[in-house]
């Protein structure tokens, strides 16, 4: 019981990475925001709720790979903030990553819903 | 800022080392913002400082994200990568066969003689006979001088010494950025996972 354990809990982990990605492109999609924002606002989606450990990491990553692209800002009270915004590139990659996603989970879901039913039926 | 934050950015910006300096500053600079955020945002620092996690493990994780590049596809790409792959294994294989045993070389031999030099001075002050100490002209150092002389040669074998060690080191570093360089690491390293909640 405990491996299983083990095996759902790696399996959120791997699939939460590459959501992550997906996730954090998304939500500079309409408009900067810096990471301090991004991380309260992922903090809402359990499954999703990353630390901040790992994020900022990501968003370097994201940056140097052309992907989104940084300035920083002076705040009216407070700290100078980092935003994050989408470059051609990281607009053109979220299109195509989103349209997966949906075709993904699509699948997925469908694949759950008929094999309940043969269930339930057979 | 205070005490402890300060701490931490010290922490996680010494063990930024293996980044450039840039990225060391960018990433110190940001989580800086991060902590000022949540302590503006009421929050305490301990609880700010707990949410990043422990200074090492995210910089490790800066560094092991810097370190993952993006897998080139194509034919033309991998038969470059290939190609480029060949040339730099084989001409810095070829380099440091000669390279690599000469230092090593100059940096033994005058260590030794960095060593040996300032005990035959000694030696040579007390009056040991068969040490010369002088030019080919015939002119030889007073005997009074010698351990004098020869501790500053010794030195000056031991600057050589140490200049071949450091040399040698920073031509092994770079072969290695190299060999780093050409064959990325697209698993993700070990102790990532501690980042995951």
């Amino acid at each position: 019981m405990e491996v299983t354990l083990v095996r759902a809990d790696e399996w959120s982990s791997q699939i939460r990475r590459g959501t992550l990605e997906l996730c954090v492109l998304a939500m500079i999609a309409s408009k900067p925001r810096y990471g301090y924002d991004l991380v309260s606002a992922l903090e809402r989606w359990e499954l999703l709720a990353t630390t901040e450990g790992t994020l900022y990491p990501l968003l370097r990553r994201l940056q140097r790979e052309g992907k989104v692209e940084a300035s920083w800002q002076e705040s009216a009270a407070g700290p100078p903030r980092k935003y994050y915004r989408l470059t051609p590139h990281g607009r053109d990659l979220l299109e195509r990553m989103a349209a997966d996603w949906t075709e993904l989970s699509e699948a997925v879901r469908e694949t759950l819903l008929r094999e309940e039913e043969a269930k339930s039926h057979g | 800022m205070d005490d402890s934050a300060e701490r931490y950015l010290e922490e996680l910006r010494r063990n930024l080392r293996p980044l450039p300096e840039d990225e060391r500053s960018e990433a110190v600079r940001e989580i800086e913002s991060h902590i000022a955020e949540g302590q503006a945002d009421g929050r305490p620092t301990a609880a700010v400082l707990a949410g990043l996690g422990d200074a090492r493990t995210l910089a490790r994780a800066y560094v092991a994200d810097y370190h993952l590049r993006v897998p080139r596809d194509g034919a033309i790409g991998s038969v470059s990568r290939f190609v480029l792959s060949s040339v730099f294994v084989s001409g810095t294989g070829l380099l440091s066969l000669f390279v690599v045993p000469l230092l090593a070389l100059i940096t033994s031999l005058a260590g030794l003689l960095a060593i040996a030099t300032p005990v035959l001075g000694v030696l040579r002050t007390f009056g040991v006979p068969g040490i010369v100490m002088g030019d080919s002209g015939g002119w030889q150092v007073p005997t009074l001088w010698s351990f004098p002389a020869s501790l500053a040669l010794g030195a000056a074998f031991a600057v050589l010494a140490w200049a071949g060690y450091k040399l040698l080191r920073a031509y092994l570093r770079l072969v290695l950025a190299g060999y780093r360089k050409l064959l990325p690491f697209h698993s993700v390293p070990r102790g990532r996972e501690h980042n995951d909640r």
